[in-house]
């Protein structure tokens, strides 16, 4: 029973035996006061506010936003409070200030470091030479855990030329440097298929990694230097395999079967695990220009050079295995932030698409059961008829694979194709109602149908009508849940349905994650409980025949 | 107004009401979405999937033919809409564009997997439902009424694949993470189509088992609370009243005067589970990939097989009027007030 809103015919059978008795119907105030004598009502209104305060107050209890590109720590992180202290947490750090550590200058060539205002600095190189100047951050970031599993480095440069002056090559390379491991000079053998089954070991130095380089992202291996301005702002995500292969120590492998063995062994390397090697190591990042202007050199074309390298602040996000209240899911997003969201939208939309439908079916049901036996009524009924042959879901699925997945596609069809059981039970009380004896009065006074309808029966209908918007609410959550789960559902949608759906198909079970798997199926029953709690009461008292 | 006028009249209606079901769809599915492409007729859904197929040579020749049953190239409104109507009611489906199978052989293999899964799970909940609600209702007002109604209503609230979700977490996930050992299976290898060996058979059974135990737990909660609340209000009628004042025993008032009258209901309300039969239960199937009706639908629907999608919803359609139409005349049957109307 009960398996679509829609399918409990067999409740509308009772209800409709019910109303042949014509109860003495309440108000809505006597209906609340005898509701609230409940302790399962109670029970279930208190349910009901949790969520909704807990929704409403989503922005104020969660700095982030439950959309799927706000990575907030790695992936399949573990709650908080559940792991031991040293899994790894995020680590945060801006690093703003830089000074020149190394600087080798060939020619009259002359390097100016200025920082700049807002973090960050600002190379100026002028003259005819060669240069190779070393920038690093003054700052450190110290890293107190275990090796997490990725890092997350934004860099935003960009690089021009003086006016008036020529435009020499260059090349920029980010690089990261764990300070610890590179003092000690720490290698990372790697065991490399040779020919003819043997083993090859080759040694990697550990603890710096080459996180943006010009050359090797525009041009390729071709040359060594670059020429012409441009902007670079990229988030540096750690580990990338692409990455690995484009580091120093692979290219300069020269004979190119060696190198691609040892790429391909040293793809599988995680990077991120590589830097944060230790526990209380220490990193910082370090920019290597290297610039090129000789006159003599007619292939390269320069004369009279000038760069300019303005480098934004460098913000480092060492991304935790253990975050906030609720973990991570598998793309790192919150799953606390989502799970607010989720009861925000479950409550608000929820309540809002049980009231149209109800509205619809009080529209539907006081027309049809007017006029019980006139045209409108018939049509109204066979309408209902049709409508109640048409199967929901895969109608949902048919809306949105040509109108698009969106949220509103999807409970237009959903508002569109449940309110005909309401109208076919309001249709029946609206009859019972219409004989009695102030209708009667009042047609006799000469009031209009409307006012009849709108003045006189629908005030009587209101108890029934609250009962029947808190008994939908759970059905149309759960169905717009039901959907997300068959990948329909809005893929943009903050609800606990795509929180299932993601779940579900990412793998949360075989990563065993509880803490993502079992807070949107909580938020449901909670949500299914409250409202069935509270709309049970409701039952008891607006259908009195069940009262004992 | 006699018996018989009033089922031709039903039976009328219905199908009336069936053909209008039936257009409504071919609008939904072929005219809306030339509609919502701006009356672009090469953005019909179904001959991009036609066209996707038919770059394989080997299908050229049924290609010509599906274009010739749909009268594709015809217009919409009316020649392709009679052309369907005609297939429809004749029961004449065609070839399915994704397997290249004629539709009635396709669904005629899956369904005994839905056939299977449904039946099961539409007739236990009824008879826990029975049982259940019988004992509660015999001691209402109790604590054991106050248990079995409250744990009905928890496990009626929930959907059914949420239960199916929450088995499969801790029954098949949680074992195979936790202790590398098999409770349930993992809804990943499904059963092959068409057994041939014990060994598959007991592979079929062992992967439907979660299933069920989903189905059962959470679709026998309303029947508990539903039968129970029939029962309740039968014995405050003043028939059983008197018949307990007339000195007979509680059992023997129940099994002879309520359950008489608690039956009807019960039959209705398998009668509208008729049409589930081929539908079966779609989130099921797809969450578990039941190779049963519902999920084969759900390919189609995917790639835009009109073919299986048409065969699937006129079937479901037509099973809805049939158990509508067994419904209104054993209304009939039990109750003479109804042909009346109003």
């Amino acid at each position: 029973m009960a398996r679509t809103p829609r399918g409990n015919r067999s409740g509308e059978a009772t209800a409709r035996a019910r109303t042949r008795l014509t109860p003495r119907l309440l108000t809505l105030s006597e209906t609340l006061k005898l509701v609230f004598r409940k302790r399962t009502a109670v029970v279930g209104i208190s349910l009901i506010i949790l969520l909704a305060v807990l929704g409403g107050l989503a922005p104020v209890l969660t700095p982030y936003s439950p959309r799927m590109r706000d990575v907030v720590a790695g992936d399949f992180a573990t709650p908080d409070w559940a792991a031991p202290p040293d899994v790894a947490r995020n680590v945060i750090k801006t690093l703003t200030s830089f000074r020149v550590q190394d600087r080798r200058v060939s020619g009259d060539v002359k390097v100016d470091l200025q920082p700049l205002p807002e973090g960050g600095f600002r190379v100026v190189i002028t003259g005819t030479g060669t240069a190779s100047v070393l920038v690093v951050s003054d700052e450190m970031v110290e890293y107190p855990y275990r090796p997490a599993r990725s890092l997350d480095v934004r860099i935003a440069f960009n690089t021009s030329y003086l006016e008036g002056r020529g435009q020499a090559w260059y090349n920029v390379d980010t690089l990261m440097i764990n300070k610890d491991l590179v003092e000690r000079g720490e290698k990372l053998v790697l065991e490399v298929p040779g020919p003819n089954g043997s083993v090859l070991k080759y040694e990697v130095p550990r603890g710096f990694y080459s996180l943006y380089d010009i050359v090797t992202t525009r041009v390729g291996w071709v040359f060594d230097y670059y020429r012409g301005a441009i902007q670079v702002s990229a988030p540096a995500v750690l580990p990338n395999s692409m990455r690995n292969f484009q580091q120093p120590y692979i290219r300069s492998i020269r004979d190119p079967e060696t190198r691609n063995r040892v790429a391909e062994e040293f793809g599988k390397v995680n990077a991120a695990r590589e830097l944060l090697l230790e526990r209380g190591t220490r990193l910082y990042i370090a920019v290597n220009i290297t610039y090129y202007c000789n006159p003599a050199d007619f292939m390269m074309n320069c004369r009279d050079g000038s760069l300019v390298v303005s480098y934004a602040p460098v913000r480092v996000f060492i991304k935790g295995d253990a975050f906030g209240i609720l973990g991570t899911t598998a793309y790192g997003n919150c799953v606390w932030t989502q799970w607010l969201y989720g009861a925000r939208t479950a409550i608000a939309l929820g309540l809002g698409v049980a009231a149209v439908t109800t509205l619809v079916a009080l529209i539907v049901g006081l027309a049809a059961g007017y006029r019980a036996g006139s045209t409108t009524d018939m049509a109204l009924t066979f309408l209902t008829d049709v409508m109640y042959f048409i199967p929901l879901i895969p109608l949902v699925m048919v809306v949105g694979l040509v109108f698009g997945r969106t949220l509103f596609n999807i409970y237009a069809v959903i508002i569109a194709l449940s309110w005909q059981g309401g109208a076919r039970i309001i249709r029946q009380w609206t009859i019972t109602l219409r004989s009695s004896l102030y209708v009667e009065a009042a047609k006799a006074l000469g009031a209009s149908e409307w006012r009849i309808m709108m003045k006189h029966i629908a005030p009587q209908l209101v108890p029934y009508l609250v009962y029947r918007i808190v008994m939908t609410v759970p059905g149309m959550v759960f169905l717009e849940a039901g959907i997300q789960l068959l990948g329909f559902g809005d893929p943009e949608a903050p609800t606990w349905g795509r929180m299932i759906n993601e779940m579900f198909y990412q793998g949360a079970f075989i990563m065993n994650a509880w803490w993502w798997i079992i807070p949107p199926i909580a938020g449901l029953i909670m949500l299914a409980a409250g409202f069935i709690l509270f709309g049970m009461a409701l039952d008891e008292i607006v259908n009195p025949r069940l009262r004992r | 107004m006699g018996a018989g006028t009033f089922i031709a009249k039903t039976g009328v209606r219905l199908l009336v009401t069936y053909l209008v079901v039936l257009m409504s769809y071919f609008i939904v599915v072929r005219v809306l979405p030339v509609v919502a492409a701006g009356g672009n007729v090469a953005a019909d859904p179904l001959l991009a999937a036609l066209r996707r197929t038919a770059e394989d040579p080997r299908f050229s020749l049924w290609i010509d033919e599906t274009i010739k049953r749909f009268g594709l190239l015809r217009p919409l409104i009316p020649d392709q809409l009679l052309l369907y109507l005609g297939n429809v009611l004749t029961f004449n489906y065609g070839i399915s564009i994704y397997t290249q199978k004629p539709v009635i052989n396709e669904i005629a293999v899956r369904l005994p997997y839905t056939l299977s899964f449904y039946t099961i799970t539409t007739i236990v909940p009824i008879v826990i439902g029975f049982y259940l609600g019988i004992i509660a209702a015999k001691n209402r007002g109790k604590s054991l009424d106050t248990a079995i109604i409250q744990t009905a209503i928890f496990f009626n609230m929930l959907p059914g694949w949420l239960v199916l979700l929450i088995v499969y977490y801790t029954l098949a996930y949680l074992p195979k993470v936790l202790w590398n050992t098999y409770v349930f299976p993992l809804p990943i290898r499904p059963p092959e189509i068409g057994i041939r060996d014990w060994e598959q058979f007991r592979y079929l059974l062992w992967y439907m088992s979660p299933m069920l135990l989903a189905a059962l737990i959470a679709w026998s909660g309303g029947w508990v609370y539903y039968i129970r609340q029939l029962v309740v209000s039968e014995m405050g009628q003043d028939y059983y009243m008197t018949a307990l004042a007339k000195g007979l025993d509680e059992r023997v008032a129940l099994s002879k005067h309520v359950i008489p009258n608690v039956r009807p209901p019960l039959v209705m309300s398998l009668a509208y589970a008729i049409p589930g039969i081929f539908g079966g239960a779609i989130i099921f199937e797809i969450i578990s990939n039941w190779p049963g009706v519902a999920y084969f639908s759900y390919q189609a629907l995917l790639n835009w097989d009109f073919p299986v999608m048409s065969a699937f919803f006129s079937i479901s359609a037509l099973l809805t009027v049939v158990s509508l139409f067994i419904a209104e005349v054993v209304l009939v049957a039990i109750d003479p007030r109804v042909r009346t109307g109003g």
